[in-house]
């Protein structure tokens, strides 16, 4: 098997990686678990669920007719809805993108002592050379394998010696932990589910399928991507949430901070499992500054019609670049206004909550589509799957701002 | 004349009985002179199902989501270009009574 | 026919909004708005399209729309979004594409040709803006 197949699973692995386990996912499941522990666990499961279906039809789409997510969205919703779509999906990666930095920073001051915020500067030029100087592919598969390391996390699940039957009794009771109430359940299960299923997953993985290439020929390895990374994504929540269910939730202990979510690997593996945790962190949000302010710049190129990516040189893709890098420039200078990233993080995944199903339905409605897919277009489990997450999708969207309110941030 | 103009536009038959708005224009590509002409007209029917392809027969389902935007009825229509006595600049005016010129459809579709 | 094999397209679902790619297929722009004629003998044909943000301002309207086509008309040298006659076009399915290059079509995307050449191929590894 050559080298290239060998990794060929890694666009998958880093759209999930980005998706799951970046800063925000690392603060939303370590919240979680020390209040819920594994409450919202069929949360998660059906976030993967959910965002696999999407995440292969867009990716069957791209690979159909090289179009990819955000290119649909303009086509079905028209110039104006496709408008709002892309400032909704623009305010929430810009903010994203700035938690992200932070935490590539966080990362640095793990290892170092120092600050983060004077890292942010560092990791924004860090950003701007690698994405610059390396191919897409490089890229993609630096940070789809060394992100991996979070499997750290899974480890010291194993570590800690947990009462297993608690940490499955957990799992199985969908209902809020003795003291909290059914609001604040709901809000930290939106909040997963922003996190966890974010549109910009989508567009990621469908522009870089477009960026790899994908033809007609190569569902097999689209599918690869979908089934090996999100599930595993999915896998390293759960294990964050269940860590923090050991560590913090007999001692009463609540995640404010961004420190506060390796202190259980700490506990479980020591400096070692520290050294991999960083690595990790700093894999998982590289990856995933790389992916949101990639699908920013994609959203918007894709939105005007710009040629977008690192197909060509940059100065071929011009416009793209410029905004790409104005954002990173934009976001750099918001982290270091000293603005909170874990607040930051949650109004973000709240909002990107409530653009999910401007997201998915171009999606599910060109998968649809007769002309433009022909033989390849969706069957039954693919549209029962994707009405349904569409559903639920309408509900959060709904649901999400009431409930911002009413819990105060979950705080209430 | 501006296409997003067009659309939108009411269309009225010869007696002045307003058929609905144009919401799409069906074009061929004549490749002998390269020009692309409007052949059919699509009065009625919803916007979105239009937008989402509906009502054009390409987008078929989800069922639900079909069902909802499309409603129980359809109201949609096709009239030839030919019956077309003037585009614009405020409505598309027939030369033609609105039963001979409207067809479902669904039967000018298998022209397409 | 069924809908895998039609020989026209819709004017909103196959035309506006949809890319366009230029010669070499490079994305160039979107359709922003179609220009049609009635002939002599009564028939309407497109005559041909704009690209650009002060022809998709008008489309989205509102103060949005609005700042959208001035920020483009103040952009361009000459006139913002100008037509592109339908020759231009080669081929319209399965996607739109241009006969020409971008490099041979002066006056489309402006704004990607001058940050091309004067800013991104400046910086070492930005490469050539020129195709």
């Amino acid at each position: 098997m050559s080298t290239s197949k060998l990794f060929s699973f890694t666009l998958g692995t880093l759209s999930a990686i980005g998706g799951f386990i970046d800063i925000g996912d690392l603060v939303a499941d370590a919240l979680v678990g020390a209040r819920f522990g594994l409450r919202l666990a069929w949360v998660t499961v059906l976030a993967v669920v959910g965002i696999m279906c999407y995440a292969e039809m867009s990716g069957r789409i791209a690979a159909v007719t090289k179009r990819p997510a955000f290119d649909l969205a303009r086509s079905r919703l028209g110039p104006r809805y496709g408008l709002v779509a892309l400032v909704g999906a623009f305010l929430v990666t810009g903010l994203l993108v700035m938690a992200e930095l932070s935490g590539i920073a966080f990362s640095f001051q793990l290892l170092t002592d120092i600050s983060y915020l004077f890292w942010v500067p560092v990791a924004g030029l860090v950003v701007a050379l690698f994405l610059w100087a390396l191919p897409f592919e490089i890229l993609e598969r630096i940070y789809g394998i060394v992100g991996l390391s979070m499997l750290v996390f899974v480890v010291a699940v194993w570590q800690l010696h947990p009462d297993w039957g608690h940490l499955w009794h957990s799992a199985t009771t969908p209902s809020p932990t003795p003291g909290e109430t059914w609001p604040i359940y709901a809000f930290l299960g939106i909040t997963l589910v922003g996190a966890q299923m974010t549109p910009y997953e989508m567009f990621f993985f469908s522009s870089g399928g477009v960026e790899h290439g994908w033809g007609p020929r190569s569902f097999a390895e689209m599918r690869t991507n979908v089934i090996v990374g999100f599930p595993l994504g999915g896998l390293l929540a759960i294990a964050i949430q269940a860590v923090a269910l050991v560590v913090f939730y007999p001692a009463g202990i609540q995640v404010e901070h961004i420190t506060q979510t390796v202190l259980p690997v700490v506990v479980a593996l020591g400096k070692v499992g520290l050294a991999f945790a960083a690595v990790g962190i700093f894999a998982a949000t590289f990856g995933a500054t790389m992916e949101t302010l990639f699908a920013t710049g994609y959203d918007i190129a894709q939105y005007f019609g710009w040629s977008y990516g690192k197909l060509q040189p940059p100065a071929q893709a011009a416009r793209f670049t410029a905004v790409t890098a104005s954002l990173l420039f934009v976001s750099v200078a918001l982290a270091l206004t000293t603005l909170n990233p874990i607040q930051v993080t949650i109004v973000a995944v709240v909002f990107s909550a409530m653009l999910l199903p401007l997201a998915f339905l171009p999606v599910l409605l060109v998968a649809n589509d007769h002309v433009v897919m022909g033989q390849y277009r969706n069957g039954k489990l693919s549209n029962a799957i994707g009405v349904v997450t569409l559903g639920v999708s309408c509900l959060i969207s709904v649901a999400a701002p009431v409930l911002l309110v009413y819990t105060r941030g979950g705080s209430g | 004349m501006r296409g997003s103009d067009l659309l939108g536009l009411p269309v009225v038959d010869v007696s002045g009985a307003v058929l609905g708005p144009l919401r799409d224009l069906r074009i061929d590509g004549d490749e002998r002179d390269g020009r692309l002409t409007v052949r059919w007209l699509v009065v009625g029917g919803r916007e979105w199902a239009h937008r989402f392809g509906y009502i054009d027969g390409r987008t078929r389902g989800p069922w639900l989501l079909e069902r909802l935007l499309r409603g129980s009825s359809d109201s949609a229509v096709a009239v030839a270009a030919s019956a077309v006595a003037q585009w614009g600049p405020d409505q598309v005016l027939l030369s033609e009574p609105a039963g001979a010129a409207a067809v479902p459809v669904e039967t000018a579709a298998r022209t397409w | 026919m069924s809908p895998d094999h039609r020989s026209t397209r819709s004017l909103r679902l196959d035309l506006l909004d949809q890319q366009v790619l230029d010669g070499t297929e490079r994305p160039v722009g979107r359709v922003d708005e179609i220009e049609l004629e009635a002939g002599q003998d009564g028939t309407l044909a497109v005559t041909g399209f704009r690209l650009g943000g002060a022809a998709l301002g008008r489309r989205v309207g509102g103060a949005v729309g609005h700042a959208m086509t001035g920020t483009c008309r103040r952009l361009a040298d000459d006139e913002a979004s100008p037509l592109l006659p339908i020759e231009s076009l080669k081929d319209w399915s399965p996607r739109l594409t241009l006969h020409r290059a971008l490099s041979e079509l002066p006056e489309v995307a402006g704004l990607e040709r001058w940050l091309g050449k004067h800013v991104v191929s400046r910086i070492p590894g930005g490469g050539d803006a020129r195709v």
